[in-house]
Parts: C-alpha cells; structure tokens; sequence
C-alpha cells in the first residue's frame, strides 16, 4: 500500500537528514577546538564526549531511564487528570470561567519557583519529581482537550439535538471524538516538558534517591567540572525527549486512524 | 441513476394567481386519495403529519424579527419549498419546525401529533454534517443510537437505505474518502434512517453543481415517493423549488408573501422545465420574490 510505504520512508528520510546535520556539526566543533586550542575542561572533543558516553554509559543508561519513567509518569497522569478536568469544563462554561484562569496561573508561574515549595511539602522523593513533571504539562493537556471538546461545530450539535441526545451521548458520541485529535496535539506539546520537568525537579531533589537520574547526574558532573560527562547527559536527555516523542507519533498513528487514514 | 416517475393523486392544477392570498389554500380534503391505491400502504398513509405554523414569530436579541407571523399549513405528505433572498428568515424558520430554534410568538404543531427529538422530524442540513470518525454506515447509524432504537434492526436498516441512496459499495468508507454528491447522499441516508414524517432540507444541493442537483432532486423525488414524509425545503434556486414540490413558499423580511400551488402535471420530469408552463410559473415565483422592492 502506497499510504503506509510513505509513512515508513518519510522518518527514514527525515532521520538521514537530521545525521547529516549531526556529522557536519561535530565537524564544526572539532575544528573550533583545533583552530582555538580550548582545553578540555571548558569544552572537550567530540572524541572525548563519546569516550564519556561510553564509560559511563550504564549510570547514563540507568539516569534516562529513572528520568523517562518519572517525564512519562507524570505525562500519563496529567493526560488523566487534565482531560477529566476539561471534560468538566466542557460541561459547565460557570465552571469553566471559574477555574480556567487558574490553570492559566499555573502555567504563568515558572517552575523553579514551585519546585522548591513542592519539596517542602512531598520531600526529596522521586515522588516530588512525578508532581512537579504533572504540573509542567497539565496546560496544554487542558488547554487542548478543553478546545477539542468545545469544537463541534452548530450543524454538528444541532443534529445532536434533534435526536434527542442526553449529555452523555453528546459528549460520548460527539465531543469526546472530536477532542481526541486536539488531546494527541497537546500530548505532544507536554511530551518535550515532561522531560524538562523532570530534569528540572531532579536538579532541586539532588542525591536523595538511589539510583540517580539524568537531572541529578548534571548537578553532581558540574560539581566536579567533568564537562565530557555533563555534555554526554545532555544528549542523553536529548536522546530521551527523542524517544518519548517518537513512542507518542507512534501512539498518534496508531489512535488517529479513524480521522486521518486515506 | 434510473428515474422512476411520480404520480401525484391531485390532477387539480391551482393557477398561478397574483391575487392568492397566503391563508386562502389549505382545504385540500384528502391528503392521499384512494386512487393512488396500492402505491400506499396504509401504514405510510397514516405516517405522515402536516404541519401547521401559526402567527410564528422568532425575535433575535435586539429586537430583529428573523420570522414575523407566520401563518403556514403544509398537507401530510406534501413538498413545499421556502424560496426568499438571504436573511429573510427561511432558515429560522425551518429551525422552528425542527424544534432547534424557540418561537418568541405563536407555534407549529404536527397534525398527526408526533414526539419531538425521537427522529420523527428530520433535518438535512446545507454542509453534510458527517462525523468524520465515523464510516458513512456508521454516520447514517447515528440517529438510531441516539433514539434507542433496538439494536438488531439498526444495521438492516442503515444498509438497506445506503442501498436505496446508491451507496451500497460505499458503506466502509469516511467521509473524507467521499465525493461532495456522496456525502450528501449518506446525510439524506441519515435523515430518512428513522423513518420520519416530516422532513426538513435547509439548501440541502446549495454547495453542488447543476447535474449533481437535478441527480440528488430526482433521488429525493423517489424517498419520498417510497416513504411519504412531509418535506419542507429552503432553497435559492428556483428551478429546483418549482420542480419538486406542491407548492412555493415565498418569504420576504421574515414574512411569508405567498404561497403558491404548483400547477405543474406528476410525475415530474427534468424535460417540464422546457414547458411553457414551467417558464409561466418561474415568471410568477420570480415575480413574487421582486415583491414588495
């Protein structure tokens, strides 16, 4: 089949170019470091980031997944908590005028501020991790589940109405289909938080839980200037974010048939 | 598509008069005379319910009268058309006899009277309005699950009306996967899926071109000969309007101006639009439409 074939090469594709960028920026950075003579502490080669990936590539490998567990869960239980509060909201607008600008608020305060407090409150607990990745993406999963929900058109509610649908089988039959492409959408969007947010809370957190995660390993790797590993975390949080939002397009694929298939 | 052709019972061919006035019709005796025999069962004959608007007003916030008291009767089983430039209160008025839209003044009432909100009364809206998660079977299915109808009729039902629309090769695929006409046979499917007696189109062939039109007014012809409905029909196109129905409703600024007896023969061919009778009519709809300007 034509459309499916298309959807395999298309990543191939994409995924060749983006190594291509990759090499050529490697390049760049080797030369630099030739040409301006940086010492190692400040920035190492290319040679010498892969050779720390590699020494440390368990305590790496264990950091993304304590961190990918701790981005994901808390992804998971946004997406939960978050649609049931926009299926509220789309059920009262009184509501919805009351309780949305503080879900806003939630978003216009900065993480780092929270996060202290959260610690206060939860401890230094992997569990505190979990709750501050929920609030980095509860907006968008809101937001986008609130408006997806909303977005029947008049013709499509009025049909609705002319058969004499109760509340529940419009928001079963109608509402709920039409948010489920906004819901992927806001995922999506939370997808690349999530992992920020779980960085961001491991750094608060520090040593406290046993097996570190990426967020805690940087902290410890600044500490003592070790600039090969601490660019190695980097990409391996990167290499993280990758693989949530590739396993979520996947998802996507995979849910949205009945509204995007050919 | 094969065309079957229609015969209407009443051979009374009402003129076109300037004089008519909008409350004179309406003692039409029978609404299916026995001569039409066995075209009819008496199942269908008793189906269908007339409506009747009187003094129907709907006033929009600020005072705009989008429907001005209206007095309408369209006989069981009959097709009338609401023709009238934009914003003269046609669609509102549709909405009223769909039970969508509160009358500030006045009522509608079905004669027999149905349940509202049980698929009694269907509307086919100007866009098809298909969910578009749903395959076309399953978007004609809808209105059987929303009125509780039992389960193991749903599907026969559903297939045997795609059938009927010419879709039977069609039934698995979304609306994206259809063409304009499609869709707006599977919406048609839709509204018939209920058996209702009365049948509201709002536009339904606005957004098609000129044969799909006449395509979809023949197909809408043979339903109707099938079933029976009361069919009331907003529309711009005058050729349409008088080809497929019993009588004109002309409206102008939320008023109804006239209602006229179609005084075309049944059945209904494409080829009466070349009648001198057809051109005769289409002057007086047109002319009524001028109106009051």
């Amino acid at each position: 089949m034509v459309a499916s074939r298309r959807s395999i090469t298309e990543p191939l594709v994409s995924v060749a170019m983006v190594t291509g960028v990759a090499l050529i920026a490697g390049l760049i950075w080797q030369l630099a470091i030739d040409r301006f003579d940086l010492p190692k502490a400040l920035l190492p080669t290319p040679r010498q980031c892969w050779a720390a990936v590699m020494s440390h590539r368990g305590t790496l490998l264990r950091g993304i997944i304590g961190t990918g567990f701790a981005a994901v869960a808390g992804l998971i239980a946004a997406v939960i908590l978050g649609s049931l509060l926009a299926i509220l909201f789309s059920q009262s607008k009184k509501l919805r005028l009351a309780l949305f600008p503080y879900v806003v608020l939630l978003q216009t305060v900065p993480i780092v501020a929270i996060a202290p407090l959260l610690i206060i409150w939860s401890g230094y607990r992997f569990r505190t991790v979990i709750i501050v990745t929920v609030i980095v993406c509860f907006f968008p999963i809101v937001n986008s589940v609130t408006a997806g929900l909303l977005s029947a058109s008049r013709e499509a509610s009025d049909l609705f109405r002319l058969y004499g649908a109760n509340r529940w089988q419009r928001l079963w039959r109608l509402q709920i289909p039409s948010a489920i492409p906004h819901l992927m959408v806001g995922v999506r969007t939370s997808s690349g938080l999530a992992v920020i947010g779980a960085i961001v809370a491991e750094f608060f957190i520090g040593d406290a839980t046993s097996d570190p995660g990426l967020g805690t390993l940087m902290m410890g790797w600044q500490a003592l200037m070790k600039t090969d590993a601490l660019i190695a975390a980097v990409f391996a949080s990167a290499l993280l974010g990758l693989v949530i939002y590739g396993v979520i397009q996947l998802l996507t694929g995979f849910l949205l048939k009945r509204w995007t298939s050919a | 598509m094969v065309s079957r052709w229609f015969t209407r019972p009443n051979t009374k061919r009402p003129r076109c008069n300037p004089q008519q006035k909008t409350h004179r019709r309406h003692q039409r005796p029978t609404i299916f005379p026995s001569r039409l025999g066995e075209a009819l069962s008496a199942d269908i004959e008793q189906r269908a319910s007339s409506i009747h608007c009187r003094s129907l007003s709907v006033a929009f916030a600020g005072g705009v009268k989008a429907v001005d008291a209206v007095d309408l009767t369209v006989g069981a089983g009959e097709i009338i058309s609401l023709i009238g430039p934009s914003g003269c209160g046609k669609t509102t008025l549709l909405r009223c006899m769909a039970g969508l839209q509160a009358a500030s003044d006045g009522e509608v009432t079905l004669d027999p009277p149905v349940p509202a909100n049980h698929g009694n009364i269907s509307l086919v809206f100007q866009q098809p309005t298909l969910l578009p998660w749903r395959t076309a079977l399953e978007n004609v299915l809808l209105p059987l699950q929303l009125t509780q109808c039992p389960k193991q009729e749903r599907r026969t039902r559903a297939e045997s009306l795609l059938e009927t629309v010419g879709l039977a090769h069609a039934m698995d695929r979304f609306p994206r996967q259809l063409s304009g006409g499609m869709k707006m046979r599977v919406s048609i499917a839709r509204a018939l899926v209920t058996r209702p007696q009365v049948l509201l189109l709002d536009e339904p062939f606005a957004a098609l071109d000129d044969m799909l039109r006449s395509q979809l007014g023949e197909l809408l012809l043979e339903l109707w000969q099938a079933e029976r409905f009361t069919a009331v029909m907003v529309t711009h196109n005058i050729a349409e309007s008088i080809l497929l129905t019993h009588q004109v409703a002309v409206m102008q600024h939320g008023k109804l101006v006239n209602v006229l007896d179609n005084p075309l023969p049944w059945p209904r061919d494409p080829e009466l639009r070349t009648t001198p009778e057809f051109g005769k009519f289409y002057g007086c709809v047109t002319q009524r439409l001028k109106g009051d300007d």
